[in-house]
């Protein structure tokens, strides 16, 4: 059970810590950078006890689980600006302590009073433990919880024990019905429900490699699911102590032109944020947030106009006949990589598809554990209209057996040594090109698609001449 | 010939779907009995060549042994018998006197070797280790929050020490990969010892993952080759 949380009084440490922070911030930022962690860092190496003893702005709003953490609190937080909040936000990422004290510290008054109102944090699951001990949230979405990041996370009962230690008592919690294990988490904790209902065009039970709900967590008996989106997300039940689903406050019932959320027994709509199931869930635990805050359904659907997935997380780019298409899933996360993998193939006409992993300097390492591979559902590239796999980085080999395992012919993979020239080695007789990418490729699946896109154009202007 | 995989819906966790995997191109998904929890396991009561048991969450260790500890003494005479099992990541904990869990105390475990697991959530331990057993080079992951204490008869040794226990058939560590695909020597030792020198599927593209892997172990890390 969380402890009540108490606010430390400030000594010379905390001021030293803060005017070091601002001092690191402001040069960073002088040198063009986003200055995320570093302020935060150098704050708690002087200050460890620092978030406990900074002025709480009054409200503090986070976002933890295992996918769509960013998404939804970029949402968040773009759709909380228009309804007038002033706000700070841990905006690029760093979201374990050092990126939560850095927001803070931009929350804060130059010396760590109260200055802005509300601050919007995105806190790593295992980072929960440290964070929520000095700064308890008022308000915590909670989007999901899958096996993720072995190396760091083990398993989800181990990261669900996490939270369940760390979320305060006195923290309302806004979670995804659909998911059976992270609904679960502090049961006497205030809450409030969301839930996607199955929409046209999705299958009644989505087949997947890997289940982290294979029984009931009362009473240990097969679960029955009624409908399976992806993995254990879904309308189960279990048929021996009737265990099922929370009923949700929020439910989306269609996403036509727009979402069309039930609430309260009424129909509200609201922009959507993307296209895939995922966007919705992540639009939705925003929409469901600031309904709980007290906004109606027409303040919010118009703060959210325009507000989109941003694009370093995916691009689609038009060349010709060709659709290059580029979306970020993270590296050791099997979940993210299938949705990705799902959402390739959701495109029309046959593809080439480039996997960008084994790039980052962790990736790199000889010690990089290659497990989640063996949960990935890389089997769906065995579809017929997948035409070419062009893989690369140091996990390349790895990342060969894997593909051959999924029963993948072997004449559809293309090994590219130099990362760099991946380009090189793509057909592009293709309808579509599809990059996948770890975070650490994100500059060169970038550049990977706009060299792709001049060769297709370059060669549609020769075939014209 | 049969392969069985004891509660593979619980047990495939940190990547063992891999060796699953494997196992079932190699045996045919005929050959493959899933033994699901709460059954009894098959091979103590028919004919298995094989015996596969994964990496689980330690909830799933405590289910696991409620179910096994009625059939200590036949699974001791099985090992006796020359039964091939093999056991990787925490599924090893299960062969031990107990699990000592932090803040919630000891469970007894098969009391089948005289070692105790000690799990401490928050002592999360990753690297890897290149290793012999024998002359067959191994390379496995290990990722972890135990530690044990006790004797074991000894499987790999590695320049970090030994990993895992070797009795008759029975091979169990604590090292992950998956093993069966980051060993592709020491797989093909495994099916030889029951009488399958086919090779293994994807043979030569094996052999190339662990060559590099153990290439970029002598660049990054020389010191864990010499043992």
């Amino acid at each position: 059970m969380a402890k009540e949380i108490k606010k430390i009084k400030r000594n010379p440490r905390f001021y030293l810590a803060i005017a070091a922070a601002r001092l690191i911030g402001g040069i960073i930022q002088l040198l063009g950078g986003k200055g995320s962690h570093w302020p935060g860092k150098v704050a708690l190496s002087l200050c460890p006890d620092f978030l406990a003893r900074v002025a709480r702005p009054e409200l503090v709003l986070a976002i933890t689980g295992t996918n769509g953490k960013t998404t939804t609190a970029n949402l968040l937080a773009d759709s909380m600006k228009e309804l007038g909040y002033d706000l700070a936000h841990n905006s690029y990422g760093s979201n374990i302590k050092e990126g939560v004290t850095t927001a803070i510290i931009q929350s804060a008054s130059f010396w760590g009073g109260p200055n802005i109102s509300c601050v919007i944090l995105e806190v790593d699951e295992r980072a929960s433990r440290i964070i929520f001990s000095e700064l308890a949230p008022d308000y915590l979405i909670i989007t999901n919880l899958f096996r993720e990041s072995y190396a760091r996370n083990a398993h989800v009962e181990f990261i669900s024990k996490v939270l369940e230690d760390s979320i305060p008592d006195s923290t309302t919690l806004i979670v995804n019905a659909d998911d059976l294990i992270s609904s679960r988490l502090r049961q006497n904790n205030m809450r409030y429900a969301f839930s996607v209902d199955r929409l046209p065009g999705e299958e009644e039970e989505l087949p997947c490699l890997i289940d982290d709900l294979p029984l009931c967590p009362v009473c240990r008996s097969k679960l029955v699911f009624d409908f399976r989106r992806y993995n254990h997300l879904g309308k189960v039940h279990c048929p021996v102590c009737g265990l099922m689903n929370l009923t949700p406050d929020f439910s989306l019932k269609a996403h036509d032109d727009m979402l069309r959320v039930l609430v309260k027994g009424e129909i509200e709509s609201y922009p959507a944020a993307g296209e895939t199931v995922q966007d919705d869930y992540n639009a939705l635990a925003a929409i469901s947030l600031m309904r709980v805050l007290g906004h109606d359904a027409g303040e919010i659907a118009e703060a959210m106009t325009g507000k989109q997935v941003i694009a370093s997380r995916k691009e689609m780019i038009q060349a010709g006949e060709v659709t290059i298409f580029r979306t970020l899933a993270k590296g050791s996360n099997p979940i993210a990589v299938t949705r990705g993998l799902h959402t390739i193939l959701r495109l029309p006409g046959t593809k080439a598809v480039l996997l960008l992993y084994g790039i980052g300097k962790s990736s790199s390492s000889y010690s990089d554990m290659t497990a989640w591979y063996y949960d990935t559902d890389f089997e769906l590239l065995a579809d017929p209209e997948v035409r070419q796999i062009v893989i690369t980085g140091a996990r390349m080999a790895d990342l060969k057996v894997r593909l051959l395992l999924a029963g993948i012919p072997e004449e559809k993979l293309t090994l590219c040594q130099d990362s760099a020239k991946i380009a090189e080695a793509v057909s592009l007789e293709q309808d579509n090109i599809c990059i996948l990418h770890e975070l650490y490729a994100e500059s060169l699946a970038e550049k990977t698609q706009s060299i792709l896109a001049d060769k297709v154009m370059k060669e549609r202007a020769i075939n014209e001449s | 010939m049969k392969v069985e995989f004891l509660y593979p819906k619980l047990t495939n966790l940190l990547g063992e779907n891999g060796s699953l995997n494997l196992f079932a191109e190699i045996f045919g998904q005929d050959n493959v009995v899933r033994t699901c929890y709460p059954e009894r396991p098959r091979f103590l009561s028919e004919e298995i060549a094989l015996v596969f048991m994964g990496a689980m969450t330690e909830h799933t260790q405590k289910l696991i042994l409620e179910l096994l500890l009625p059939c200590q003494n036949e699974i001791r005479n099985s090992i006796a018998a020359g039964q091939h099992i093999l056991f990787t990541g925490n599924s090893l904990d299960l062969l031990g006197e107990e699990i000592v869990y932090e803040h919630v105390g000891a469970v007894p475990a098969l009391n089948l070797y005289p070692f105790k697991t000690y799990t401490n959530r928050y002592d999360r331990y990753n690297d890897l280790v290149y290793g012999l057993f024998g002359e067959i080079e191994m390379i496995g992951f290990i990722s972890q929050f135990t530690r044990y204490e006790g004797e074991m008869p000894g499987f790999i040794s590695s320049a970090r020490g030994n990993f895992g226990l070797h009795d008759n058939n029975l091979f169990a560590t604590s090292l992950l990969g998956p093993l069966v695909i980051t060993s592709p020597h020491f797989s093909k030792y495994l099916l030889a010892s029951l009488g399958l020198d086919t090779g293994l599927p994807h043979e030569e593209a094996l052999l190339i993952a662990f060559n590099e892997r153990k290439r970029q172990i002598k660049d990054q890390a020389p010191k864990l080759l010499d043992i």
